[in-house]
């Protein structure tokens, strides 16, 4: 009746020989590291002809500035994890004078922490002129930026003596990479 | 790390198909039979399982990756998760099913021709679905996705700790035919989960304005409802808890001729309701974003600069509200199982000339047969088949082979060993043993052993 012990423990003890496990590293759990990219609008606007409502002064400078926070640029995991930022503008333009588009990032007290500069090409002959800017911030600009929790938008326009007619649209967006290693 | 560990992680923290108990299934000397057949055969006239010790059974498994294709030796542990995050879809799964008899026993009628088994049980049983969509959208960002759809369905997954009350009866409708039912009242412990989920999210290209892009939610419907999750959790809701369900088993065994026979069994058909320590999470609505719109308003009209920031979080918190702090009861089902069999028997007949517990039937030593499992799942039926040789070597000592296909593996060898000693029983079962050679490339592995007193009618 106990002829049946050494046939079980035949079975253990085989199952428990041929069983084995390659080396494993469980210690590589702390070089895991998410590289998300995150492409996401930024702010868009569109201003006619009305906007500029000094249209009438000759040979003059106009401009026009708007601002609104970005609170997620304050967000900790944003601050922790964030390594790179690429903005993209366009802009159509269809006003005969050109504009300069001035987009400035602003701490919670209003102080400047980094400004992107550009013109906008006029249009020729009142089509839609369309222009490009793609910016990688640097390192040092990028701290900058962290700074920040609100941005501005000023767009200057210099009649130049000529008649104001036309429609400017902007569009933006950011390209956020991340490095996510803390979990 | 010893490879003992490495076992356990699996069983423990991994990912199988541990409900699936081929090699339990249909072993008529072994009461556990009567937990995947109510209306199984059996050759015993009463028994009694150690308490704790009479059925354990464990497993885990993931249907697409291993513990090795991550955490290999050497190598690059990123690019590995990538290709395994492109490998995967979202009909992967990682499982792990625990049960654990605390009492059992069954006993004959005193017509002979009905028997009852009754017992309480524990069971763990977690599955989750690989969210392919949003494990690309963690690892990747949207940006290489744009008008991509990350589906919300892709979010799928339930557990739950319950304890389970069980009383059977098996009865010999007539000399071919046997059935079974089993009346099961649920208590759940613990649960967790979030199945048919709805709607999707999507960064799409907007050729004609305002902005490059509309991120857009449409159709959100996520919810996930948990119970029993409270801080001072208590280890005694698996003996009484008020989050109660109702269950059935039924099964049925018909004798072809005295060789052949086919058996089935569908269990676990019920629910659970949940109403005490419940808490839900809720995120639902449609919304559309592309950029903040900035209008220059203090030009226009001498007016303070627009709140946008604090306009846009209002209207997405209006448009697609997160609610964590609901308290509304809801009802699970349980995972319904269903189980098939063709069995032929051969060999010397172990009943002899007189066959006292199954009247004029006859017990071979050998058996082989056909075994179908499949287990409905949120998303999907998780089925096997099986072929599988029984013997019975001497009246102390049987054993079962089976070879399994699923979905996910086509080298399944199983081992169950049963032994007697007296009135006394023990057995040892596992799956999977080629992966005993290294079973940190294990996908599945599945144990299960058990203890108990049996008496039949020779004794």
């Amino acid at each position: 009746m106990y002829k049946s012990y050494p046939f079980i423990f035949c079975v253990i003890s085989l199952l428990s020989i041929i069983s084995c496990s390659s080396e494993l590293d469980f210690d590589q759990a702390d070089d895991i590291v998410l590289s998300p990219r995150i492409d996401a609008d930024l702010v868009f606007f569109s201003l006619g002809t009305d906007t500029f409502i000094d249209v009438s002064i000759p040979d003059t400078t106009l401009v026009v500035r708007d601002t609104t926070r970005l609170e997620f640029l304050d967000d900790s995991f944003i601050r922790d994890n964030i390594r790179e930022i690429e903005f993209t503008f366009q802009v159509d333009n269809s006003f005969l004078q050109s504009f300069s588009n001035r987009s400035i990032f602003l701490n919670g007290n209003g102080v400047p922490q980094y400004m992107l500069e550009f013109t906008v090409a006029p249009s020729p002959d009142g089509s839609s002129m369309r222009t490009t800017i793609v910016e990688q911030v640097n390192e040092i600009e990028l701290e900058a930026i962290l700074n920040s929790i609100q941005v501005a938008n000023e767009i200057q326009l210099n009649t130049n003596g000529q008649f104001i007619d036309g429609v400017i649209s902007l569009q933006s967006k950011a390209l956020y990479s991340l490095e996510i290693s803390d979990f | 790390m010893l490879k003992w560990q490495y076992i356990a992680v699996y069983l423990i923290a991994g990912v199988a198909y541990g409900q699936n108990k081929q090699l339990l299934y249909g072993v008529d000397d072994l009461p556990q039979s009567l937990l995947l057949n109510p209306g199984a055969s059996y050759t015993y006239e009463a028994y009694f399982g150690v308490p704790v010790l009479s059925g354990i059974s464990v497993g885990g498994g993931s249907s697409g990756v291993s513990v090795w294709d991550i955490f290999q030796e050497g190598g690059d542990i990123n690019a590995r998760i990538d290709t395994a995050i492109r490998d995967l879809d979202n009909k992967d799964v990682f499982t792990v099913n625990q049960q654990l008899e605390l009492l059992s026993a069954g006993w004959l009628g005193r017509d002979e021709k009905t028997f009852y088994s009754a017992g309480i049980y524990q069971e763990t049983d977690a599955i989750v679905y690989f969210p392919k969509d949003f494990a690309l959208l963690a690892y990747d960002g949207n940006a290489d996705f744009i008008n991509s759809s990350f589906e919300f369905s892709d979010i799928s997954f339930t557990a739950e700790l319950i304890s389970v009350y069980h009383f059977g009866i098996n009865k010999k409708i007539s000399k071919k035919l046997r059935l079974g039912a089993r009346a099961k009242l649920y208590m759940s412990a613990a649960n967790i989960n979030s199945t048919n989920n709805e709607g999707f999210f999507r960064t799409r290209t907007t050729p004609e304005g305002p902005n490059f892009y509309t991120h857009e939610i449409v159709g959100a419907n996520v919810t996930a409802n948990t119970s029993g999750l409270t801080d001072d959790f208590k280890a005694s809701r698996l003996v009484f808890s008020s989050n109660l369900g109702l269950g059935i088993d039924i099964g049925g065994t018909y004798d072809i001729s005295n060789q052949l026979s086919v058996s089935a069994s569908l269990l676990d058909v019920g629910f659970i309701a949940h109403g005490n320590d419940v808490q839900n999470y809720r995120f639902s609505g449609s919304f559309d974003l592309d950029g903040i719109e900035l209008e220059f308003p203090a030009l226009l009209a001498g007016q303070e600069t627009t709140e946008y920031w604090e306009i846009f979080i209002n209207e997405a918190e209006t448009a697609v509200p997160f609610e964590d702090e609901l308290e509304d009861s809801y009802v699970t089902l349980r995972p319904v199982k269903f189980n098939g069999a063709l069995n032929y028997g051969f060999g010397t007949n172990l009943n002899g000339e007189c066959d006292c517990t199954n009247k004029n039937g006859t017990r071979y030593t050998s058996h082989v047969g056909l075994h179908i499992n499949a287990i409905k799942r949120p998303r999907s039926v998780l089925a096997s088949a099986t072929l599988y040789f029984d013997k019975s070597w001497w009246p102390f000592l049987k054993t079962k082979f089976t070879y399994t296909v699923d979905t996910f593996s086509k080298n399944n060898v199983g081992l169950l060993v049963s032994t007697k000693i007296k009135n006394f029983n023990f057995y040892l079962a596992g799956d999977n043993l080629l992966e005993y050679s290294d079973v940190s490339q294990a996908r599945q592995l599945t144990l299960q052993a058990g203890m108990q007193v049996i008496m039949d009618s020779k004794n």
